[in-house]
């Protein structure tokens, strides 16, 4: 529009200005002026200039030749053409802005897709509020059976030590040489001597010249009232795998009270000696 | 009356074309409103977004919550197996253990018994008298003990110590904490009869506290109040 609106300008300075200067005159600047630029070498306003003036110089001539009034028949032709395209285009352009004020026009808000999104993302809330109470519960829970494990420890400390002691003590210190297989009862020998005979099993491979089991009696309370040691008679030898008998000696009655074997001690003719302790399994007898 | 009709040609053209434009926009507009999908609006897309974050977090926090429910579970065992553990282990000490008494010894003595050879009493006489002195010693070490000795004096009707070097003693046994146990002596008489028997000095073996599997000294002495007994 902006190089048209010269144009028609120049058209009308054309028709009142210059309808004395011969078109025909022209003519020998109008053919060199190609090359008079090219070599001219000019800047670009000035071409620019150039080519403006060239343009209005041209209309000036179609226009001024316009006897039969054909040039004015296309531009009506031409109006009209650009008239209807205007008019397309105004259609165009209102049904565009149309379509999209009219899609501007539904409130996205209360739309049901909408709706149900919200509704959606209420509930995904109150999911997203229970999961967060089931962590922070899950949490606490933690801690709380973390506590209870610490203080167990701490209990366990208290009695730690001396339980081991006591597990440790109530386990043999091996297998024993001679594992005792029953205990006897109490043969009371005078009114001061009393022996309990017990059987014990060689579990060596050697025969033993010495075998001996201590013991303990300890009452109901797990007081050890009396304590010693039950020897075979003098010269006898225990052969490997075989049951013998061995005697306890006590001025002291152990009736009421538990025989309890505690040690071991042997040894061979090669003075091969052992010693153990028995667990709280061995066979033990209340009288 | 030609200029009047090429004018009123325009004006209805323009009302024409204006009335086009209108119907077309009003055409569009309604074709717009209808088709148009909210779910493609940006405050739509927001508010999706915002559901898919918050169902996003939901499903970290459901997934959490179920490795704090196995943790949880685990530590419950725990505590359980803990407890019969404790359970145990405090069975075994109120059977086997007692806490040890404050500012006691390692042994105390409970009683003295200074017992005559029973030989001697049956015989009536006619062989060298002997006493088998026994005391009572109560395990106050806080640990398992498997020896214990007790170092005595016999000391007369006039303070003189008569005999000062004695000591009665068990071994192998297995005394649990709190526990009683009687050490034995065997001394011959010297003229003892009215004089008093009184421990001078202890000494237990007991289990290691550094190697559970050996055994260590605890000794003592006992102060003058300690419980003494008068020979008959």
């Amino acid at each position: 529009m902006s190089e048209k609106q010269p144009q028609c300008n120049a058209s009308k300075t054309t028709q009142t200005t210059n309808k004395e200067a011969d078109p025909r005159n022209d003519g020998a600047q109008w053919h060199p002026f190609l090359r008079e630029r090219d070599v001219e070498g000019k800047v670009l306003p000035d071409r620019l200039f150039d080519i403006v003036d060239d343009a209005f110089t041209a209309v000036k001539t179609m226009v001024s030749r316009d006897d039969n009034g054909i040039l004015a028949r296309r531009l009506a032709i031409g109006a009209r053409v650009l008239m209807a395209l205007a008019c397309v285009a105004a259609l165009i352009g209102a049904g565009i802005v149309g379509w999209n004020m009219g899609g501007r026009s539904v409130v996205v808000q209360e739309s049901p897709q909408y709706r149900k999104e919200a509704e959606n993302l209420k509930w995904a809330n109150s999911d997203l509020e229970e999961s967060k109470q089931d962590v922070d519960n899950r949490q606490r829970q933690l801690r709380e059976a973390g506590s209870q494990v610490d203080q167990l420890k701490r209990d366990q400390e208290k009695y730690g030590q001396l339980i081991q002691e006591i597990k440790q003590a109530q386990q043999q210190s091996e297998t024993p040489m001679l594992t005792v297989t029953a205990i006897g009862d109490i043969l009371q020998q005078s009114s001061f001597s009393y022996r309990v005979p017990i059987t014990v099993h060689n579990n060596s491979q050697n025969a033993l010249t010495f075998f001996e089991v201590y013991y303990q009696a300890v009452d109901a309370a797990g007081n050890v009232v009396d304590a010693g040691y039950a020897i075979g008679d003098s010269g006898v030898t225990c052969e490997p795998g075989a049951d013998c008998v061995v005697k306890t000696y006590s001025n002291y009655s152990p009736s009421g009270t538990r025989i309890i074997p505690t040690f071991w001690s042997t040894s061979t003719a090669s003075s091969d000696s052992q010693f153990g302790r028995y667990g709280a399994d061995a066979v033990n007898r209340q009288f | 009356m030609r200029e009047g009709s090429g004018f009123w040609r325009i004006v209805g053209m323009i009302v024409a074309v204006i009335a086009a434009v209108a119907l077309a926009f009003g055409v569009a507009f309604a074709i717009g409103r209808a088709t148009k999908d909210p779910t493609t609006d940006q405050t739509y897309l927001a508010l999706a977004a915002q559901t898919k974050k918050v169902k996003g977090e939901t499903a970290e926090n459901r997934k959490k919550t179920k490795d704090l429910t196995e943790e949880r579970d685990d530590l419950r065992k725990k505590v359980v197996e803990q407890q019969k553990q404790l359970d145990e282990d405090k069975k075994l000490y109120q059977q086997y253990a007692a806490d040890v008494q404050a500012g006691q010894p390692g042994l105390i003595v409970e009683s003295i018994s200074p017992d005559i050879d029973p030989w001697y009493t049956e015989l009536g006489g006619g062989i060298d008298l002997y006493y088998y002195p026994r005391i009572t010693i109560r395990n106050n070490t806080g640990h398992v003990m498997y020896s214990a000795y007790v170092d005595y004096q016999i000391i007369g009707k006039d303070g003189a110590v008569l005999d000062g070097d004695e000591s009665a003693y068990a071994s192998n046994i297995v005394v649990y904490p709190g526990k009683t146990v009687v050490v034995e002596d065997m001394v011959k008489d010297a003229g003892f009869s009215g004089a008093t028997i009184k421990p001078t000095k202890f000494e237990a073996s007991v289990t290691s506290t550094k190697y559970p599997d050996s055994t260590e000294s605890i000794d003592g002495q006992y102060t003058e109040d300690v419980k003494t007994a008068v020979i008959p």
